[in-house]
């Protein structure tokens, strides 16, 4: 290898696309070639300066939160009262359309600070799927993520690994919602992340068990002892259901 | 809601699929269109399109590294939109195999773009956005996929829809120039 292959090569060298052949004879070659040696570190800095100078430009949130709206929009979910509900035995008598008047109600009475909290799961849930803000402690073994949130929270979620179950552990990470700091949990099912996030029921603005889903996303909601719990995923609300019992096997408790 | 969720079993797994596996690549999306399209509005046009387009393509998706899929839908809407928007002398090629993959692509035709000059033009105390900036469209996808989101030359030849060698011949242009250039500032700067 000549210096002439080395500054056609270094680039492939750099970027660690060179076959082990090539590298072995660009290496020797650079150990006897000062002047080669130089040029590949002047390349080294000037690849340096790009990585670190070139700014990233960040997503706005409310972009995100429009697409994770978009990508579901044709999910049957959103619309409440379509003709989704007909097939139910009693869609066509007076009681079939009692009760939809009900849900009609219930969805235009319910609460602007569940919808809020709601959104802000949504938002925290999609935040978290982006690389690297998953977790903050990383770990398959509930004895590791337990302790992570001692000290760091007033709260104890309870931690258990469903591996066994289909629902492995993934680890644990800090929210910040409903003004609130807040544990979050994250389990995985095949590629789905569920994301628990707990922290103190206050006297309970939010009394409704179970919201079915937002936005395409699949939300539970209920209270054990002085918790509140949310499950927020991307799976389908049934097995989402499922998660929620085998979760609920186990008591919380506050420190 | 269990009733629907039986129902609509299938169309929900497809959308659930889409979701984990390509709303996790929002940030880099982002990136690259405003790396692309040189500004905010614009860049969030570009990847709110972009995802409507690939989820409309997501059955075309055939596995293997779902960000450059995605990607390789933001650069063709980026390009499509620059087409639109400044007017450019492009022609629109078919995509090569298969046309689910993103729609039409746009090759800019003068490939002999003088790197050093379109630089020079620039202050000495240019910063590193400033050349990057500078870099005609088809270097600048190359060093920002490269340097920022640390794509293979596999992944880059796919998105870019040219060879590994196009990819390696821009990107040794395109870091010569701003090597050229940074030295320059860097220098100017360490004499004041």
């Amino acid at each position: 290898m000549n210096c002439k292959d080395i500054e056609q090569l270094q680039h492939a060298f750099v970027d660690q696309e060179l076959d082990p052949a090539n590298t072995r004879a660009f290496t020797e070659h650079l150990a006897a070639c000062p002047s080669c040696a130089r040029q590949l570190e002047a390349l080294s800095a000037v690849r340096h300066a790009i990585k670190t100078q070139t700014t990233r430009h960040a997503l706005p949130p409310e972009l995100s939160a429009k697409i994770a709206r978009a990508t579901a929009t044709d999910r049957p979910n959103v619309i409440p009262l379509s003709k989704k509900w007909l097939p139910l035995k009693w869609g066509t008598t007076g009681a079939g359309l009692a009760m939809a008047a009900c849900v009609a109600f219930l969805m235009i009475a319910s609460p602007n600070e569940q919808y809020l909290v709601e959104q802000e799961l949504i938002a925290s849930h999609i935040r978290s799927l982006q690389d690297g803000h998953l977790t903050d402690v990383i770990s398959t073994d509930q004895h590791t993520v337990k302790p992570w949130f001692n000290g760091r929270l007033d709260v104890s979620p309870p931690v258990t690994d469903f591996n066994a179950d289909g629902f492995p552990l993934i680890g644990g990470r800090l929210d910040y919602l409903d003004h609130h700091t807040v544990a979050v949990i994250v389990y995985r099912y095949n590629k789905h992340v569920i994301n628990i996030f707990v922290w103190p029921s206050a006297q309970s603005k939010i009394d409704i068990e179970s919201i079915p889903t937002q936005q395409g996303y699949s939300m539970r909601h209920w209270h054990d002892g002085d918790l509140q719990f949310w499950a927020v995923s991307d799976v389908n609300p049934a097995k989402l259901s499922e998660f929620e019992s085998l979760y609920r096997g186990q008591k919380p408790k506050v420190q | 809601m269990t009733i629907w969720a039986m129902e609509n079993m299938g169309a929900n797994d497809d959308q659930d699929q889409f979701n984990a596996l390509m709303l996790p690549h929002m940030a880099a999306a982002y990136n690259l269109a405003q790396w692309l399209t040189g500004n905010r509005d614009d860049a969030s046009d570009v990847v709110q399109e972009s995802y409507l387009r690939a989820m409309r393509f997501f059955s075309g998706y055939r596995g293997g590294a779902a960000r450059a899929w995605m990607l390789t839908i933001v650069r063709n809407t980026s390009l499509n939109w620059l087409a639109q928007k400044r007017g450019q002398k492009t022609v629109p090629l078919p995509e090569p195999g298969n046309e689910e993959d993103g729609g039409g692509v746009v090759e800019i035709v003068d490939d002999k773009v003088d790197l050093e000059f379109d630089l020079i033009q620039k202050e000495a105390a240019a910063t590193m956005d400033q050349l990057i900036e500078a870099l005609p469209v088809q270097y600048r996808e190359v060093v920002i996929l490269r340097e920022i989101e640390e794509l293979s030359y596999k992944e880059i030849a796919e998105v870019i829809g040219m060879p590994i060698g196009t990819v390696m011949s821009r990107l040794a242009r395109a870091r010569k120039a701003i090597q050229e250039h940074w030295n320059k500032t860097t220098e100017g700067r360490a004499l004041k």
